[in-house]
């Protein structure tokens, strides 16, 4: 039986307490036979057969529900009351007969007649005359003060390390727990491994590289005592070493690149977190921050770009690419799970996940726990956050630009005040009535943009296509007007000689075919009652039109249709478009205008826009009508709409917006302008980064087609893991056998006085790293476990991301608390766990090992020698890369998919639905759930890859180069053994023996011989060489 | 340090035990039998719960899943219905607006295709099936199938490994776990598809087993089959072996020295095999040995049918050559009627158009298959699956189509000990819900092992904490669907 779980007899309390269920008194003689004639016979036929006392006595009971008797209906199973006399509602027997929820008995429906009897019954009140004791079900409830004491959910305590008889090898305090449990069994352990062993496993072991061989060569020459010690405090600072233990830890935390699932869309912007990973560890970020920022970094950081990517961590799994209305809340559950119980396996160690349904089947983990965990973090959603990288730069850089544009904007003023009432005064007498004559205004663009082609405005307002002018072009124009009442648009599309065919358009024969034609108007200043508007578009005529490609199809919904001028290319053409509503607003209109060219249809070469404010007639005419420049009538619309306002050109934004048309009139306005313009064009904009992280918000999911929202933020506890089963809302809280005591819950979730917690998941994170009163002490367990797994190739617990009852037992229990004790010290440094082990006398050991320790501990338990560990395939790759000296040390940002790619191979795209073959093979796991311990197959796949792979063989001959190169050898000249020690060495970190040298030297002549004496020949021939050196056991084992 | 290279040979004796294990038969499933026998990773795996494997005397030795990817309708092609026919327009009694994944319009959709009763069991079959309908009397019908997921992917991923989620092993995993490898030098897990099904390599994954156990997929759209099977450019095989022999007098001396590690011998056998491989697997995926006849017979030149029909007659020479187990994402669909071709059978706007298109496609190799496997004497202990990852609705979507329903789909089996010309279970008198005798994937997944052997309750591995199955918690057999 298990410490942990409690047996409850629970028969005789219900007996005790309901004497028989407060039903029917004392059901009479109809009722009865009702019961015997109508509902026992079903009862006994298709239910007891796993709802009965016979099925408790034979193990197949189910859902620890009896219907043998009446008061096992009244208690019900896991779910509740089977039966609620008179309720029909409340009666899940009913329920589950109907399938609604259950389905029961699960071979078929019952009849209706059937279903109809049991409603009968229970309106009656459910008589029920069987009268036997209910059974008592081993039912098990968790024993929370007892799981308090389970070894790994205990407070930490103080550890002693053991007195050993050879107290000579010992190191450091972890060789005492290690020497004490072999000298116990009788083992001694195995000498201090040679310097180049060491060495080699060093490197690798942290920072996943192989040494270079002028790194090889300066420790082997380093005579100090500490030569070691200095190369671990150098590796442990360099950059790789980040790089190398993140990916350990993505691999608990299923960190992948897209959302897998259907469509498995892409996270572009998901690498943030793994960079931040590397970041973090370079730079020992306490364990305890690294968790909390992880988990909460967007709160307790807010608008810091390094804490929000921080919490990719919670929202790294895997999310279903299609939504709809049906599947979007069993799916925020299982977003939810997979939170939770990501968090559970990597940081706890601890199986949670199995608390979803019901209470945990061994430790002591509640389904109530479980829903109180995911209510810490029902808020969180995915989102994707643009944050300023460094908004300390971003505000100096602003306070540097606004202190030039001071003087600029202050001489502006006064140009403003001074000079332009008189200048606009004067233009108004002398110019501005001949311009004002013309019905139509051409139109001075804001702003131009094209999907493809690159466009600019002439002076006469001719907008200028040029660039890539491909099909499928998308125009969008905006201009600024204070006309108001504005009734029709002109579109001019005059033939342009430069383009094919003459133009108008800019396909070959320059046809013209404009699929939609859209405009938007919006209010310059914001004000109540001033909403944009999509006018509604009227053709109204064309200089020509196409059969079938009218003027109309421009404007109607139908893309694959639009307006053309058939053949009459290479001539000037025009049309216009009525607005079906007078558009302007008070205060001026942003006119946005977009040209659609679609179906494989071309852009414009020229065009110009104008609008007028008389009523277009649907005559030809309209479209030759004079124009002037729209800014000739902007300046008495700006005067009118000001006055009308009560103002003029004393008002400064009055003034600011007739200089601005003036310009086009006036030489010393426009310099005026254009002097502030200038350097309003350089406002500096805070670098915007992208990152996929959590936030706190709605949950809304953007399916395939369809956008689905699940508004409620609340989280229930289900029944069973049921969405339809909902019990009430669930409070956040913790695993209560993880804590001190049952009050630190409400501690942890409420913060300090000084320090108050608004948030559930600020809790959660507090709950994660508190030593004294939350998990602290099982989290600190966790990590050093895992850093021993990572170092040793095997945990103090086997299972690493299992320290429950369930996980294998610890093979050094006192030294796991030992080591979980300096890291809570050493405040939480990661490195300073990792020098401990990695200068400890049992990491150094050989692989040698004693007769003894083989017969009595052939699986290494007591780690009496040191084993061959196979590298990873991220590290075989890398290695490959750094042996063929191509390896790019460039750090960070997205690389996609290219196992070509020189990078590090945790730079490579984690996309879940195309794993890298190469990576693969070698056994990387599926980035879908926290793994702890990879597997580590050997299989024929992975020689091939190594024989026949282009990647193995470019490395090849990369390092073949490398050492022609290294070694002076004129391009035809044959290479010798020189060429195969230096292969030799930069692929395993040691020169080949003599035999080994030989044998390569003989494959070498061979190889030489057949593929010839030209350069190309040599180059082939020693590659063979390193080819195959790269396919020895010694490249992927490290000793 | 005492061995000497002289006890290579005594060396690496004990590791065949640990390389079978760790090694175990892949291939990324690579298979391996010269070495291995019938010996399988579990027997093996000391301690695990499998018991002594297989557990009783298999009456199937190797499954072909023919998986109509995108969920053909069970009312227009197996599961006859006189009253859905009958009341075509009129309001479906029982609509349940939570079956579907989009909106359906409540109203009765008829089959569109005409129905024919075939063979001795008077098997009702629409007239998509021409060739397939010959077989019925060989067929073993479940019309009460369903499961938990509504879309494409979770639900293949509920189909194949009993979880509507990723990262748990399917079942060719499972098999390739529990029972090795029949063979020598091919893998034991093959899946072939064209356009990927929804859900991609997710979908046949080997999860939380050794990656040994990984399917080798097959792409009908990639000219080389298998990845790095290839000598490089101006590499011979001559020359390889010379390599070779260098590579394990090396490496034999380096594994002399490390005595504990038996992983190291077991990567110099991997290297052998791997030799070996790169003739064997493109042997035995070249269809230009087969004769003219077995080409005509499967429809190899066929423009409707072709890719199925050469997925289908890899399949056959992949069986005879030991692999044991095979699925091929099958069928190819309409554009133009919406439906995209990852999930050809997805018919979510004209059901007749879709289904005509995918019947096409698929009836004539499937036949071909059974009746090829049939006089090869195979398909006595070769059990052939067809179905899709779930039903259709039997009310309409959008007029003509219908939605995903995984209240109640057919699937049928032959051969390998499934009761040939039988009926199982029942929708309801519209088909739009299983009734009778229901059939939950754990269910199946648990007759299927049964059929291979294997009791699956005793097919188990142990991960985060727990010992899990391709059954999960739950599965029975279903002794009436055994001949």
């Amino acid at each position: 039986m298990n410490g942990l779980l409690r047996p409850t007899l629970t028969a005789g309390l219900v007996l005790g307490l309901l004497g028989s269920p407060p039903s029917v008194a004392s059901p009479t003689p109809e009722q009865v036979a009702f019961f015997e004639t109508r509902i026992r016979p079903v009862l006994s036929q298709h239910c007891y057969q796993c709802h009965s006392a016979d099925a408790l006595r034979t193990g197949t009971l189910k859902a620890s529900l009896l219907v043998d008797s009446r008061a096992g209906m009244a208690k019900g199973g896991e779910s509740g009351a089977a039966v609620v006399p008179g309720k029909r509602e409340d009666s899940l027997l009913l329920a589950a007969l109907k399938y609604d929820g259950f389905e029961m008995p699960p071979a078929g429906k019952l009849p209706d007649e059937v279903i109809a009897d049991f409603e009968t019954w229970i309106d009656m009140g459910a008589p029920d005359p069987r009268d036997e004791p209910l059974a008592a079900v081993d039912e098990r409830t968790i024993d929370v003060e007892a799981g308090r004491r389970h070894w790994s959910y205990r407070r930490l305590a103080p550890v002693t390390p053991p007195e050993v008889a050879a107290a000579g090898w010992v190191r450091n305090d972890i060789d005492r727990f290690i020497l004490a449990a072999q000298e116990k069994a009788g083992i001694a352990p195995a000498p201090e491994a040679a310097k180049a062993t060491l060495v080699r496993r060093l490197y690798f072991d942290l920072t996943g590289l192989p040494p270079s061989p002028e790194e090889l060569r300066a420790f082997l020459d380093d005579a100090a005592p500490d030569a070691y010690e200095k190369l671990v405090d150098r590796l442990l600072a360099s950059p790789r070493f980040g790089e190398r233990w993140a990916r350990h830890w993505l691999d608990t935390v299923r960190f992948g690149e897209s959302g897998g699932y259907e469509f498995d869309g892409d996270r572009p912007n998901a690498h943030h977190y793994r960079d931040w990973v590397i970041k973090a560890l370079n730079a020992d970020m306490p364990y305890d921050e690294f968790l909390r920022m992880q988990v909460a970094g967007d709160l307790i950081q807010p608008g810091d770009f390094a804490a929000t990517a921080a919490t990719g961590f919670l929202v790294a799994g895997p999310y279903p690419g299609q939504v709809t209305a049906k599947t979007a809340e069993p799916i925020r559950y299982d977003q939810l799970d997979d939170m939770v119980a990501s968090l559970g396996s990597s940081v706890l160690g601890m199986t949670i996940g199995c608390a979803r349904c019901h209470d945990h089947k061994y430790d002591p983990i509640g389904h109530r726990d479980y829903y109180a965990m995911i209510a810490c973090v029902g808020k969180a959603v995915q989102a994707d956050h643009a944050i300023d990288l460094d908004p300390v730069v971003s505000r100096q850089r602003r306070e540097a630009w606004l202190a030039e544009r001071g003087p600029v904007a202050a001489a502006f003023d006064r140009f403003l005040a001074t000079e332009i009432p008189a200048r606009v005064a004067r233009w108004l007498a002398a110019e501005a009535p001949a311009r004002q004559a013309a019905a139509w205004l051409t139109l001075d663009p804001e702003s131009m943009k094209a999907a493809k082609a690159t466009l600019a405005a002439d002076p006469d307002d001719t907008i200028v296509a040029s660039g890539s002018l491909g099909p499928d072009d998308i125009y969008t124009l905006t201009f600024r007007t204070h006309q108001r009442g504005i009734k029709a648009l002109r579109l001019e599309v005059p033939a342009a000689a430069a383009a094919p065919g003459g133009g108008p358009g800019t396909s070959g024969d320059g046809s013209v075919f404009l699929s939609t034609a859209v405009v938007t108007a919006a209010p310059l200043i914001a004000a109540p009652g001033r909403a944009a508007v999509t006018p509604k578009l009227k053709a109204m005529t064309a200089t020509a039109e196409a059969p079938g490609s009218e003027l109309d199809k421009a404007v109607d919904a139908n893309n694959l249709t639009g307006w053309s001028v058939g053949d009459a290319s290479g001539k000037d053409h025009a049309a216009v478009f009525a607005f079906e509503e007078p558009v302007g607003f008070d205060g001026g209109t942003l006119l946005t205008v977009e040209l659609r060219f679609e179906n494989g249809h071309h852009g414009l070469a020229r065009l110009r826009l104008a609008i007028t404010t008389e009523p277009a007639e649907p005559a030809g005419n309209a479209l030759v009508a004079a124009a002037a420049p729209q800014a000739a009538r902007e300046i008495a619309a700006v005067l009118d709409s000001a006055r009308s306002a009560g103002r003029d050109l004393s008002d400064p934004a009055v003034a600011r917006e007739a200089a601005r048309w003036l310009g086009r009139f006036d030489a010393e306005t426009e310099r005026e302008v254009a002097l502030l313009a200038a350097v309003d064009a350089r406002e500096p904009h805070p670098e915007l980064v992208t990152v996929y992280a959590v936030t706190n918000g709605p949950w809304v999911i953007t399916g395939n087609a369809q956008a689905v929202k699940s508004g409620s933020q609340d989280v229930f506890v289900l029944a069973r893991g049921e969405v339809g089963r909902k019990k009430g809302k669930a409070i956040p809280g913790f695993v209560l056998a993880t804590l001190s005591a049952d009050d630190a819950e409400t501690r942890l979730l409420s913060g300090s006085d000084a320090q108050p917690l608004a948030d559930s998941r600020l809790g959660l994170a507090a709950f994660l790293t508190d030593a004294a009163h939350g998990a602290g002490p099982l989290a600190a367990r966790v990590i050093v476990n895992r850093l021993w797994h990572h170092h040793f190739g095997r945990g103090i617990v086997a299972t690493p991301n299992d320290l429950g009852t369930q996980g294998d037992p610890a093979t050094h229990p006192e030294l796991l608390e030992w080591l979980a004790n300096r890291l809570v010290e050493n405040r939480w440094s990661l490195k300073s766990i990792h020098r401990l082990i990695v200068t400890s006398a049992a990491y150094r050991q050989s692989g040698a090992g004693s007769a003894a320790g083989r017969a009595q501990d052939p699986d290494n338990k007591l780690l009496w020698h040191r084993k061959p560990m196979r590298l990873e395939g991220e590290s075989i790759r890398d290695a490959l890369l750094a042996a063929a000296g191509t390896l790019d040390p460039k750090m960070y940002g997205r690389t996609g998919l290219d196992v070509n790619a020189p990078r590090r191979s945790i730079y490579l795209t984690v996309k879940r639905s195309e794993p890298i073959g190469f990576l693969q093979v070698f056994d990387q796991p599926e980035p879908v759930q926290p793994v702890g311990a990879r597997g580590v197959a050997t299989v024929p796949t992975q020689a091939l890859t190594m024989m026949n792979s282009p990647f193995v063989r470019v490395a090849a001959e990369a390092l073949a180069a490398r050492s022609r190169t290294a070694l002076g050898l004129e391009p035809t000249a044959a290479a010798g053994v020189a060429a195969i020690d230096f292969c030799f060495t930069a692929a395993v970190s040691r020169q080949p023996s003599d035999a080994e040298r030989a044998r390569f030297a003989e494959l070498l002549a061979a190889r030489e011989q057949v593929a010839g004496g030209d350069a190309a020949g040599r180059q082939a021939a020693l590659a063979d060489v390193c080819h195959l050196i790269f396919c020895l056991n010694e490249f992927v084992y490290v000793d | 340090m005492s061995e000497s290279p002289s006890r290579i040979g005594e060396l690496l004796l004990p590791a065949r035990r640990s390389f079978l294990r760790d090694a175990g038969l892949g291939f990324g499933g690579l298979a391996l039998a010269s070495l291995l026998g019938e010996e399988s990773w579990a027997n093996t795996a000391g301690g695990a719960a499998v018991g002594s494997l297989p557990h009783h005397l298999p009456k199937a030795k190797r499954v072909i899943w023919l998986f109509m990817t995108g969920a053909p309708s069970q009312v227009d092609t197996w599961d006859y219905k006189p009253e859905l026919q009958a009341r075509h327009g009129q309001p479906l009694p029982g609509a349940d607006s939570e079956v579907g994944f989009f909106q359906t319009s409540g109203t009765c959709l008829a089959s569109p295709f005409q129905w024919a009763q075939h063979g001795q069991s008077g098997t009702w079959v629409s007239d998509l099936f021409p060739h397939l309908s010959k077989h019925v009397d060989d067929m073993c019908f479940i019309h009460s199938m369903h499961l938990r997921a509504n879309n494409h992917a979770p639900a293949a991923m509920e189909l194949m490994s009993g979880f509507n989620r990723p990262g748990m092993p399917s079942m060719g995993a499972w098999l390739d776990y529990g029972l090795g490898s029949m063979n020598h030098d091919l893998p034991s897990f093959v899946v072939m598809h064209e356009r990927k099904p929804r859900g991609d390599d997710q979908i046949w994954s080997a999860g939380f087993l050794p990656k040994s156990h990984q399917a080798l997929a097959i792409d009908a759209r990639r000219p080389v089959a298998i990845d790095n099977l290839t000598l490089r450019t101006g590499q011979s095989l001559d020359a390889q072996r010379a390599e070779l022999d260098l590579l394990s007098t090396v490496n034999a001396e380096h594994a002399a020295l490390r005595p504990t590690q038996a992983d190291l011998a077991a990567r110099i056998s991997s290297f052998e095999l791997a030799y070996r491989m790169q003739s064997a697997a493109p042997e035995a995926i070249d269809l230009a040995q087969e004769p003219k006849l077995v080409h005509e017979l499967y429809g190899t030149e066929d423009p409707a049918c072709r890719v199925f029909a050469r997925q289908c007659l890899t399949a056959r020479r992949l069986l005879e050559r030991g692999v044991r187990f095979i699925q091929i994402f099958a069928g190819r669909g309409v554009a133009g009627d919406g439906s995209v071709d990852d999930v050809p059978w997805d018919a979510h706007s004209n059901i007749e158009t879709n289904h005509r298109e995918c019947g096409l496609a698929t009836d004539r190799p499937a036949a071909a298959l059974l009746a090829d496997l049939k006089a090869r004497g195979m398909l006595d202990d070769t059990l052939v699956i067809w179905g899709g990852e779930f039903g259709r609705t039997s009310d309409s979507q959008g007029g003509t189509g219908r939605d995903h329903n995984p209240g109640g789909f057919t699937i049928w089996m032959a051969g390998g000990g499934a009761k040939p010309g039988f009926h199982y279970g029942a929708t309801d008198p519209f088909g739009y819900k299983a009734v009778e005798n229901k059939v939950h994937v754990n269910d199946l997944h648990a007759t299927l092992l049964h059929l291979l052997g294997i009791d699956h309750q005793q097919l188990t591995y142990r991960h985060n904490g727990r010992n899990f199955r391709l059954t999960d918690v739950g599965g029975q057999v279903i002794h009436d669907l055994i001949a």
